[in-house]
């Protein structure tokens, strides 16, 4: 049996003209989604940065899609701008052309975070070592997505940058890796901590500032059908000169903060409590403070599974 | 010391809208009629269960069930001040009359 095609099996013009037109599909584990955008760096993002992921057949074929998403240009008095739609719907104020492909990331986390309620999505980051998983809650300027991509590229399987989708059935996390977020400094931070990493279009002036995302590890995507069950719950938060603090935090609290960096889990009431509840009771929980990136990464390297 | 409320009793207003997880560190309560979630130091969480296994309880009753012994001035103090936290998260509730 052949591999499925990937987007890399399109030739750059091949992939301006499906998204331009009808559009092209690509499995985004656990998801399929359908992408349109006519905007010239959206194509380049989606080469760069999504080149090994598996290419669906052609929305004509009536494949079937999770999210029909699109990122538009328009004008604004002079200036170009572009919106976001799903299923023709625009949930987002518009934003400069140059941040299309930023737009498209946000747009398809909010598609998730938004609409897939057979999951309990808790905002963090999500790695893998020893089949086990590690959550990093925290809120932007925490320093999770940095350390998240240099778990990634120090050889932790990526399940998410930006969210766990947890089972709420299995108590396992599904994994749906799709590229880091790197903001303002982090992305000089990741750049120096390895040379090689492929970084997708630049958006300067966000909201958030300056933005780009980082390509997921060949072994994240390969294993991307492949739940597993937290082990450790690390708040971290990035202090500049701070050496590397470790504190536990009680599971009541942990719970609480998960609770707060969740979603959805009011939609699954006492049952999504009880996920959460299971994922503490499961977990070591632990506050992190950190400046120093390998004296934070050694520190993960060296966690144990609860109970081994 | 303010000790108004101590003639008062307590009860919790909707026992089965809560569920509870404790762990030795603390107490996770979670309220069905909200979707609030709680964390309550490990003491908070013994006087919560037992707000929601009796029907209603005086604070003198309830520092000395959680400690073993009558309690003091200080330790009904204390007592009006948890319960009186309770009140605002909806945890408790004054038994009118």
């Amino acid at each position: 049996m052949s591999a499925p095609p990937q987007l890399a099996s399109l030739s750059r013009p091949a992939l301006r003209a499906r998204l331009a037109g009808e559009g092209l599909c690509l499995r985004l584990p656990p998801f399929v989604v359908r992408i349109r955008s006519p905007i010239p760096v959206v194509a380049e993002g989606l080469a760069t940065l999504y080149a090994a992921h598996e290419l669906l057949p052609s929305p004509a074929d009536e494949q079937f899609a999770d999210f029909h998403v699109a990122v538009l240009p328009r004008w604004r008095g002079v200036k170009r701008v572009c919106v976001f739609q799903m299923d023709g719907t625009q949930p987002f104020t518009p934003l400069a052309v140059g941040e299309a492909f930023a737009l498209l990331e946000w747009g398809m986390n909010w598609c998730v975070t938004s609409h897939s309620h057979r999951l309990l999505i808790i905002h963090s980051a999500v790695l893998e070592k020893l089949g086990h998983v590690v959550i990093l809650p925290a809120p932007p300027g925490s320093g999770k997505s940095t350390l998240c991509a240099a778990l990634m590229l120090r050889g932790w399987r990526l399940l998410s940058d930006e969210m766990a989708l947890l089972d709420p059935e299995t108590g396992r996390v599904v994994p749906s890796p799709r590229p880091v977020s790197l903001k303002n400094r982090s992305i000089d931070v990741i750049r120096q901590f390895d040379p090689t990493v492929v970084m997708g279009p630049v958006a300067h002036d966000t909201l958030k500032g300056t933005v780009a995302h980082l390509r997921v590890s060949p072994r994240s995507l390969s294993e991307s059908a492949v739940t597993a069950p937290p082990a450790w719950v690390v708040f971290p938060q990035y202090e500049a000169g701070a050496g590397l603090q470790v504190s536990e935090r009680p599971r009541a609290q942990a719970l609480v903060a998960l609770a707060a960096n969740s979603f959805n889990h009011h939609v699954h009431g006492r049952a999504g409590f009880d996920a959460l509840a299971q994922v503490v009771e499961r977990s070591d929980c632990y506050n992190l403070h950190y400046s120093d990136l390998p004296a934070a990464l050694d520190w993960f390297d060296a966690l144990k599974v609860p109970g081994a | 010391m303010d000790l108004s409320g101590a003639s008062s009793r307590f009860r919790c207003p909707r026992p089965a809208d809560f569920s509870v997880r404790a762990w030795p560190d603390g107490v996770a309560v979670y309220d069905d009629a909200t979707g609030d979630v709680r964390a309550l130091t490990p003491a908070a969480g013994e006087v919560f269960a037992l707000l929601l296994s009796q029907p209603a309880m005086a604070p003198a009753d309830l520092s000395q069930r959680l400690l073993g012994e009558p309690p003091t001035p200080q330790d009904l103090e204390q007592m009006l001040v948890l319960l009186s936290g309770f009140e605002s998260m909806g945890l408790a509730e004054r038994v009118p009359g």
